[in-house]
């Protein structure tokens, strides 16, 4: 029973409301993106920008220093130039796309990674690596939660044209659906929702916070919609759960963030009624 | 007199009826994939309540015909004409149908919600779904025998029930003119026969039908015309005089 009041002590501290807040605020915006990667089956992209990422922050913290803002800046344009180049160097070469982005990425990776060492801001570093939930400053919640803003809203608004171009482009495109302003629109998000991940769990981990919470929910529901809510309730449920957890136990918040929404999906995976492991009509 | 063209063009869904017939014309259609010349040459006139066999052995260009019919390729050169006015843009009055291969099944998505993406042309992002538009919808699930199945996940559909959900889905669209990519491939028997029956249905109706299709064997039971195609045009008419030996020699053989 003692840890209840030492936890809200610590509940009382600013630095953990902030650290809570940014729990919920995050875990749902990329819970809910991570309903169109999922249905975009884009994980491993993902996992590919979240990498690009880092030496883009890296030069704008050589440049400008650091602040939220270079950093996000930074970060736009660290994935602007991987994702461009490896369209570039797929079209210029005989080598396909994956191919180029697997070259841009780690060579980009390893360069942001010595430009941070080469910085002497040890701890910093490991912030990018790893996360920093609990260390978010007032203007990084403000970050986060315009980012959590537009991307549900951009979601929920374009939701229509969205399915159609998920479920198959060709016919979205007979459709009339504006396939290359959906292609746009949703790579901005992506990398914005990106930005406030990396933020929390850093750039090893937020490919799980992109994929886990609608993977789970992929499980569970037949309506893609519902993906989306879900997505975001399930983010933002596993977030605050670890945040809570991570606490008594003295673990990183960011790792049992991941942890715990990879048990949710694999609970989800043994008993969901309808695709789980042990469902009897399951389907494939 | 087995395949006249009606004399009375009704547009199902649409609720117009037009007297004069809706004719589809492709003059000299010349299309690259990647700087690859992928058809050339193709050249033909046909009009609504006809079915078409596209046919020609593997990398003739079928599919880039109807993709680029269907406005989602550009032609380097040629037009196509619809009712009189160049095709430049997708129309919902066209519906592309892709091969059921090519499409995630797993997408978790009723057979409804399919059919209802074909009221996109009309509804745009953000127009609300109307009593109107549920009643089309509603029309197309009764025209493809779809009712019973509406609520089921379209992973749970036999290969001729997702055909016909694509085909409600077109109906739902108000299309006139169905381009559909091997919608026979994968069918058994009785599906094929029950298929072709619903292609009879729609071309009565006054629809236009093209259809890549290689079964050889079934090109003569189950459409009016054939267009056969080697990257460039080999014949185009009515299956009875232009389906023969000699001309499917010419575009199978070397």
């Amino acid at each position: 029973m003692t840890t209840f009041p030492t936890l809200n002590d610590f509940l009382a501290e600013p630095i953990a409301k902030r650290a809570l807040l940014a729990c919920l605020m995050i875990g749902f915006s990329n819970g809910f993106v991570s309903a169109f990667v999922v249905l975009r089956k884009s994980a491993l992209k993902i996992g590919t920008l979240s990498h690009a990422l880092l030496p883009g922050i890296a030069l704008a913290v050589l440049m400008v220093g650091l602040t939220a803002w270079s950093a996000l800046a930074g970060a736009v344009f660290a994935a602007l130039m991987v994702g461009l180049g490896s369209i570039f160097l797929s079209r210029t070469s005989r080598l396909d796309q994956d191919t180029s982005m697997g070259i841009l990425y780690t060579t980009a990776f390893a360069g942001g990674y010595l430009i941070l060492t080469q910085l002497n801001i040890r701890q910093k570093l490991d912030e990018w690596l790893f996360g920093s939930i609990v260390g978010m400053a007032d203007s990084d919640l403000w970050i986060a939660f315009s980012i959590s803003l537009i991307a549900v809203i951009t979601l929920t608004a374009l939701q229509r044209s969205l399915l159609i171009y998920l479920f198959e482009p060709n016919i979205a495109a007979s459709l009339g659906v504006p396939v290359r302003f959906l292609n746009y629109a949703t790579f901005a998000i992506t990398i914005l929702v990106l930005i406030s991940s990396l933020q929390a769990v850093g750039c090893i981990l937020s490919v799980g916070l992109l994929v886990a919470p609608a993977a789970t929910v992929y499980l569970l529901t037949d309506n893609a919609r519902t993906l989306f809510w879900g997505g975001g309730l399930i983010g933002a449920f596993g977030s605050v759960l670890a945040f809570f957890i991570s606490y008594p136990l003295g673990w990183s918040v960011s790792a049992t963030i991941i942890l715990v929404l990879g048990g949710f999906f694999l609970i989800a995976y043994i008993f969901s009624p309808r695709y789980g492991l042990f469902s009897k009509g399951r389907q494939a | 007199m087995p395949h006249s063209t009606p004399k009375e063009h009704v547009c199902w869904g649409g609720g117009g009826c037009h007297a004069d017939h809706h004719r589809l014309e492709v003059r000299d259609l010349k299309v690259s994939y990647r700087e690859v010349l992928a058809l050339d040459g193709i050249d033909f006139a046909t009009e609504c309540g006809r079915s078409i066999a596209l046919i020609g052995p593997n990398g003739a260009g079928k599919s880039t015909l109807l993709k680029t019919l269907a406005g989602l390729m550009k032609a380097d050169s040629g037009s196509i004409i619809w009712r009189g006015q160049p095709l430049t843009r997708s129309s919902h009055e066209i519906a592309y149908l892709p091969q059921r291969g090519d499409v995630d099944w797993n997408f978790p998505i009723t057979v409804r919600g399919l059919v209802e993406m074909g009221r996109y042309p009309n509804l745009g992002w953000w127009r609300t779904y109307s009593k109107h538009d549920a009643e089309i919808v509603q029309r197309a699930l009764t025209a493809m025998d779809l009712l019973d199945l509406q609520d089921r996940q379209i992973n749970a559909l036999s290969g001729g029930q997702q055909q016909r959900t694509f085909i409600a889905r077109a109906l739902a669209q108000e299309a006139h003119v169905l381009l559909l990519d091997e919608p026979f491939t994968g069918l058994d028997k009785p599906a094929q026969e029950n298929l072709s029956r619903l292609f009879r249905e729609l071309t009565a109706e006054g629809r236009l039908l093209i259809a890549s299709h290689h079964d050889l064997q079934t090109v003569t039971g189950f459409f009016d015309d054939v267009l056969l195609i080697k990257r460039t045009q080999v014949v185009f008419g009515d299956v009875a005089t232009c389906f023969t030996p000699e001309n499917v020699g010419k575009a199978y053989g070397q």
